[in-house]
């Protein structure tokens, strides 16, 4: 029978490994390393000092002193896996040895439970009555009971931790927690949890050995403070730290010569980085450390490589504490500071500091109510990497509001707590996001580590989530077997959008085999919505393919002619533009030798229009040297269009290019209305008349002209000054555009108006205007109007007019008024439109219209042919 | 004399040591002086563009040792110590190492702020360098992280020295997003220099981006009567439109007289618009005073700012604004009124406006005040949540005529949705109730997600709709599974009335598909000569009816 194991066992034989390892890294001389030592296992070693001394602030002296003495020793820890209980140790060591200095060379197994008794300097909650009333009474307690209560507290309250650190049962330590409580007062012992859980080490505790040590320092810089120091010889305490192994190794000859090999060693990697690694603004005195123990509060104020930022974040803790409670008045404290960037950076660290102390009453304060949501994210994050399974439990406790912070942050969740996610996912409402993925994401990732559990978990989610969290694990089964996941989805019981869950395994698979995907991507409808851009089924599964292998998505493309329409195309737009925008002159000849230019066409011409927009000249230089063909003329015409929109000077520019060809005048009649529908175009009306070309200056004032008649805003007495600009034959046309966009705005203003144009063909036309527009908002209040009106072409073009608007939605009243019209063009007019418009809707009437309706021959037979198409 | 020996051959050892080093890191920093001679900015832009993943034998040169240090650092640290240990890479960091540091920071939202707005700080013409180089020559850097390094520099560095950005922007040439920078530029220029800004809008056309108003309201409150001539002065679409409501707005609360007069004076629709903000505002500070101003005007002037008082009115007492307008208003500018009062009264209670709908006869006025209940009571285009029952109930208790023309506003952006409640709510309608759009966007939106089911719908719709919307969700089908789809029609019994309509639209459409040739090619056989019929059928020109009939030969 093999032995499993149990989670504690695992979780010790984890950080026992993570400490060798550590512990190698540090025998490297990698003195990041050891402030990670530092950072794991400070709370044990200030909890050892602090049991020993009972004083706050001795206890870190102590501890840190104890620190410095393992990077000194560092060579002689000969079990790496050891550490902890080597460090144990080591404090235990350094913290008698403070009580020693304190009360001379008493023996001490003679050291009675407390030695100090005198107030408390101001950190650590020193000032605070209960820190005092802990002091106190801990020193009625013998060590035996002291220091397991201590390491208690401040080990996150592990009985085996305690056990492991003073190599004791684990029964034993029970035994001592139960007794030392029992010997204090009853009402101290919620004190004490307090007090003793957050006047643990902080960040600043690691930082100030981190620089004692040099870990902070540049690498060329710490080379420079050990030389200067060995050189000099001179005799301080910090030196000392530094170099007396070095001295004493230096006793025999042979040491000497291999201290000096491992120094020559040491030094390549330093030297490496000599050149770049201090910046250059920065004197290269400025960034050599300090390396000293430190003794006091006072004394351990780091350089820091003479961070500002540091001294202002250490300050902060100097005036308000380092412990959990302290976390509060520091945050409120940021909150005042002026700098935005220090406000913003120095609320990031508490933050984080926070999640370290105290993370349950940290999570409480961020979940209050008008607090920052992002402070609130962060918080999370931060606790989730130090404390998955706790920050997870807390979160979904955490009340109003986590559903948002578990959703931003389920993609790390999955990643560092995968069991999670099922139930996290189960209570989270719908995304009110279209484009939300992360629900799929986040069980695409959990599918990674355990694909049959994250299936089943996923068909086990109730709620609105289920489809995606299936469609998560999909996407990622799909990567390696499509067919089989494909399969399994068909398999799936109705209630669950099965078209969905195969586009995510098309999708998945895109991501690692185009063509794989590509050849099924019409097996499930198009999706999406209607008007988002690139939401097609097609469109999905071809970005995915051209991030993954451009080349091979475009040339399967050029080789399935037609399988894709210009909305899935448009999924190329984003890989395109990049590859547009890095050569484009490569891109363009690369498509026409694999034969993709034509299929590509509107990714390209949508990257034109946006992202490469900086493109335009180039395509259309590369394309003055291409045959002429349906693909390259289209291409030629968009990068007109596209540039009459965004880049009018270059638009005008270009036209000058244009041949004086009718087909060369038709196409510059194109970017006239180009310039005209482009974003306010009717606005810059006045300045693009008078930087335009000759030849273009007559087609803009037409193409303004036609564009006011759709224009709902626009100004009709500024349009009706304009008209002079138009030729005589025109003005007729630019009349009953006015009137349109009149019509729109102010149906009796724009009568008003016309009833004072001469009687004639243009006041016609214009009457007809007023009344289309008027009769979208109004059908009511138009009608009312024409059948007031006298017999005459004016009525007969109103009510045409009317009619067509009308046919729409109701052809039978459209054809009533159509064949009310007395001029026989207007009414075949009228009844043709209310013709077409009857057809879909009742084929017999519409037959019968057709048959006896005022048609001409030719309308007539187009009309029986529209019937034709629709009839079996 | 021994220590003094030992000293020195230790010595000597740390130097050979810091020498071999050095002249290691020379040969490999060989290559990386000329880059280093060059253009700093195409510098950074390349450390864009590579990707950490390219590390190992063919490692990249390390342009920046402080990044590289970091990065180690951090994988093995947690908690504060990583924020430290940024702040500390942040304060030593040069220009050069950011692009760097950014790729290290990029998962970590906290830091890309911290790194950004530093980088913003000591160094925007270099951020903006490097942007416009990664603009002009691609990148493999993540476009959102591009994006987020945009927007904060354009909106910093606007706020922080809105001439410089001008003169980079000027400086740079064209490069891609050009012309979005502008125009994110000028928005954010007006909120710190409304006059610089609107300038700008009006110089670079930027009309349909509308920027904070909190510049212009402060800058209107100072001389309400010069912000109005400049804006005036400066017009721009929908941004003069916002201005001039904001600079109304804020001229009504000291001289609502004084503004109306100046809007009487100008014209065109600016001016038509400070006036309503005029009134609109003034009508909330003091309603009486409101009223009787625009009951002493003349006809045209209350005609055409009788909506914005009932706006306000409405939100105090929607019937008495009501009564208002019926008596004192007609025609369009009653329409106009209506839509605005219901406006008002829907934004104060969108349930109690909508009870005010239905308290009407049916009229124009009534499927307008309708219409404006409804954009405030359903969902938005971009909002993905159901539709509320209220609503619905509501909905199908108006007339005809209000329903119809509520649903022609409501359908795009109900269908894009929740499109089963749409097509639920439709399929029990008639005809007079739904116009054509609504049918055939929901059998498109259906067709979407499930074709046969959107057939199947649009076939139980009233007959004189049921061909229609069955057109366009077929050609929804078509469009992406042309195979499917033409299946689909052949397994219809020969006496159904659909398989002719449908197959006749979705080859019209086909015709003016780009791709029109293959697609036609592709046809099953038996379908071609069909095909040849409907295409011989079409107002086309006649080279492509050629090139298409060519298309569907059979061999």
């Amino acid at each position: 029978m093999s032995h499993r194991p149990n989670q504690s066992e695992s979780s010790k034989a984890q950080r026992e490994a993570d400490d060798a390892a550590l512990v190698q890294a540090v025998r490297r001389g990698d003195k990041r390393a050891f402030v990670e030592i530092v950072t794991r296992h400070q709370a044990m070693v200030c909890g050892i000092a602090m049991g020993i001394l009972g004083d706050f602030a001795a206890s870190e002296d102590a501890a840190q002193e104890s620190f410095l003495t393992a990077w000194r020793k560092f060579h002689e820890l000969r079990e790496p896996s050891r550490l902890r209980s080597w460090l144990a140790q080591i404090a235990r060591n350094a913290a008698l040895g403070h009580l020693r200095r304190k009360r001379g060379h008493e023996s001490l197994d003679e050291v009675p439970a407390m030695a100090d008794e005198s107030p408390l300097p101001d950190e650590v909650a020193a000032n605070d009555e209960e820190a005092e009333l802990v002091r106190r009474s801990l020193a009625r307690l013998p060590e035996t009971y002291r220091l397991p209560l201590v390491l208690y507290y401040r080990e996150g309250k592990s009985v085996r931790a305690v056990a492991e650190t003073l190599d004791i049962s684990e029964d034993a330590v029970k035994q001592r927690l139960a007794r030392g409580r029992e010997m204090l007062r009853e009402e101290i012992s919620s004190v004490m949890d307090r007090v003793l859980t957050r006047s643990g080490p902080t960040a600043v505790f690691t930082m100030t050995i981190a620089v004692a040590i040099g870990a902070l320092a540049t690498p060329a810089a710490i080379a420079g403070a050990v030389f200067a120091t060995a050189a000099a010889s001179s005799v301080t305490t910090a030196a000392s730290v530094s170099t007396s192994p070095l001295l004493t190794a230096m006793s025999t000859s042979k040491t000497l010569l291999a201290t000096a090999a491992v120094i020559v060693v040491a030094c390549v990697p330093l030297g490496y980085h000599l050149t770049t690694s201090t910046p250059p603004e920065q004197p290269a005195s400025k960034s050599q450390p300090t390396i000293h123990p430190v003794t006091s509060p006072e004394k351990r104020t780091p350089d820091f490589e003479n961070s500002v930022m540091f001294a202002e974040w250490r300050q902060l803790h100097d005036v308000h504490g380092r412990t959990a409670d302290a976390m509060p008045a520091i945050y409120e404290a940021i909150g005042k500071l002026g700098d935005p960037f220090r406000r913003k950076a120095f609320y990031t660290a508490l933050v984080a500091e926070w999640a370290q102390l105290d993370p349950a009453l940290g999570l409480k304060f961020f979940f209050e109510k008008g607090r920052n949501g992002g402070h609130r994210q962060q918080f999370f994050d931060e606790w989730l990497m130090l404390d998955p399974a706790a920050a997870v439990k807390a979160l979904q406790e955490a009340g109003p509001g986590w559903e948002n912070v578990a959703r931003q942050s389920l993609v790390q969740i999955a990643l560092r707590l995968p069991s999670s996610v099922p139930g996290i996912v189960s209570q989270l409402p719908k995304s009110q996001s279209h484009w939300d993925t992360t629900v799929r994401d986040a069980f695409a990732i959990v599918a990674k580590n355990d694909l049959g559990a994250a299936l089943r978990a996923a068909q086990e989610i109730s709620g609105p989530n289920r489809d995606s969290a299936i469609a998560g694990a999909v996407q990622f089964w799909a990567q390696t077997d499509l067919r089989a996941a494909i399969q399994w989805a068909k398999s799936l019981p109705d209630g669950v959008d099965r078209d969905e869950i195969i586009r995510a395994a098309l999708i998945g698979k895109a991501s690692v085999d185009p063509v794989a995907a590509l050849e099924l991507a019409n097996s499930v409808p198009p999706g999406g919505r209607q008007g988002y851009f690139a939401d097609t089924t097609g469109a999905r599964i071809l970005r995915e393919a051209a991030k993954a292998d451009y080349e091979a998505t475009a040339a399967w493309i050029a080789s399935h002619p037609g399988r894709f329409g210009n909305e899935d195309l448009l999924g190329m737009a984003e890989e395109t533009t990049l590859r547009m925008n890095a050569d484009i002159i490569g891109f363009l000849q690369k498509r026409v030798e694999d034969g993709s230019f034509a299929a590509l066409r509107p990714a390209i011409e949508s990257a034109l229009l946006n992202d490469a927009g900086s493109q335009r000249e180039g395509v259309w230089e590369w394309l003055k040297a291409q045959p002429s063909n349906d693909a390259t003329e289209t291409l030629k015409r968009n990068v007109l269009s596209s540039a009459a929109w965004d880049d009018p000077a270059l638009a005008m520019r270009l036209s000058a290019e244009i041949p004086q060809t009718p087909e060369g005048d038709e196409r510059i009649r194109s970017l006239a209305s180009s310039l005209m529908n482009s974003e306010g175009g009717l606005n810059r009306f006045t300045s693009l008349l008078a930087n335009s070309p000759e030849r273009l200056r007559q087609p803009i004032i037409e193409a303004a002209f036609q564009r006011l008649g759709w224009d709902r805003t626009a100004d009709p007495q500024l349009w009706i000054s304009r008209l002079s600009l138009l030729p005589e034959s025109g003005r007729a046309k630019g009349m009953e555009s006015i009137a349109r966009t009149w019509g729109t705005q102010s149906p009796e203003e724009a009568l008003g108006w016309v009833s004072t144009l001469p009687v004639g063909d243009a006041r016609v036309s214009a009457l007809g205007a007023v009344a289309s527009s008027w009769a979208k908002s109004d059908v009511l209040g138009t009608a009312n109007w024409i059948n007031h009106m006298s017999p005459g072409l004016e009525r007969d073009r109103a009510a045409e007019s009317f009619a067509t608007v009308i046919a729409e939605r109701s052809p039978q009243d459209a054809w009533k008024w159509a064949l009310s019209i007395s001029d026989s063009g207007g009414r075949t007019r009228a009844a043709t439109e209310a013709a077409e418009r009857m057809i879909p809707r009742d084929a017999s009437t519409a037959r019968q219209w057709v048959e006896t309706g005022p048609f001409t021959d030719e309308i007539r037979s187009r009309l029986q042919a529209l019937l034709a198409m629709r009839q079996p | 004399m021994k220590v003094l020996f030992k000293i020195l051959v230790l010595t000597l050892a740390a130097g050979v040591g810091l020498a071999v080093g050095f002249a290691l890191r020379r040969n490999q920093s060989f290559p990386n002086t000329e880059a280093e001679a060059g253009n700093a900015t195409v510098e950074s832009a390349e450390g864009l563009k590579h990707e950490p993943k390219s590390r190992g034998k063919s490692a990249p040169l390390d342009d920046s040792p402080l990044a590289t240090q970091l990065e180690r650092d951090l994988s093995m640290s947690q908690g504060v110590t990583r924020w430290l240990l940024w702040f500390d890479a942040i304060e030593r960091a040069t220009l050069a190492d950011f692009p760097r540091l950014i790729r290290i920071a990029k998962n970590t939202p906290a830091a890309m702020r911290l790194l950004t707005d530093r980088w913003i700080e000591i160094g925007p013409q270099h951020l903006f360098d490097t942007l416009v180089a990664v603009a002009k020559g691609g990148t493999q850097l993540s476009p959102d992280v591009v994006g987020s390094l945009t927007k904060s520099l354009l909106d910093q560095w606007t706020k922080l020295d809105p001439k410089a950005i001008l003169a980079a922007l000027e400086a740079a040439g064209d490069f891609g997003p050009r012309e979005d920078w502008c125009r994110d530029v000028a928005v954010k220029i007006v909120e710190v220099n409304p006059e610089m800004g609107l300038r700008l809008m009006a110089e670079w056309h930027v009309s349909n981006y509308i920027p904070r108003m909190t510049g212009i309201a402060k800058w209107a409150a100072e001389n309400p009567g010069h912000a109005a001539e400049f804006a005036l002065a400066h017009p721009s679409g929908i941004v003069t439109e916002r201005a001039m409501e904001t600079i109304g707005g804020e001229w009504a609360k000291t001289d609502p007289k004084r503004a109306l007069e100046f809007a009487a004076s100008q014209h065109g629709r600016y001016a038509s618009t400070l006036a309503n903000a005029v009134l609109k505002e003034w009508s909330v500070r003091d309603l009486k005073a409101a009223s009787d101003w625009l009951a002493a005007a003349d006809s045209r002037t209350r005609n055409n700012l009788g909506a914005a008082l009932v706006e306000s009115w409405a939100k105090q007492d929607a019937a008495g604004a009501l009564d208002w307008v019926d008596s004192n208003l007609s025609g369009s500018s009653l329409l106009r009124a209506v839509t605005g009062l219901m406006k008002g009264a829907a934004e104060k209670d969108v349930r109690a406006a909508a009870q005010l709908v239905s308290s009407l006869s049916p009229s124009t006025a009534r499927s307008q005040a309708a219409m404006t209940v409804a954009e405030k009571w359903f969902p938005e285009f971009s909002e993905n949540k159901p539709v509320e029952p209220a609503a619905l109930t509501w909905l199908a208790s108006l007339d005809n005529d209000s329903m119809r023309v509520v649903l022609d506003e409501v359908t795009w952006s109900w269908a894009g949705a929740d499109v089963q409640s749409l097509a639920h709510f439709l399929s029990s309608r008639t005809s007079d109730q739904v116009s054509d759009h609504s049918f055939n966007t929901t059998a498109r939106e259906l067709a979407r997600k499930n074709p046969l089911a959107a057939m199947e719908w649009a076939n139980t719709l009233p007959a004189d709709r049921a061909t229609s919307a069955g057109e366009a969700a077929f050609w929804e089908w078509w469009h992406s599974q042309p195979e499917a789809a033409i299946t689909w029609l052949g397994s219809l019994a020969s006496t159904d009335s659909r398989r002719k309509p449908l197959f006749s639209t979705a080859i019209r459409n086909v015709s003016f598909d780009p791709n029109a040739v293959q697609r036609l090619a592709a046809l099953p056989a038996s379908e071609k000569p069909a095909a040849m019929e409907v295409i011989r059928g079409m107002q086309i020109p006649e080279e492509r009816r050629t090139r298409l009939l060519a298309a569907l030969q059979v061999p």
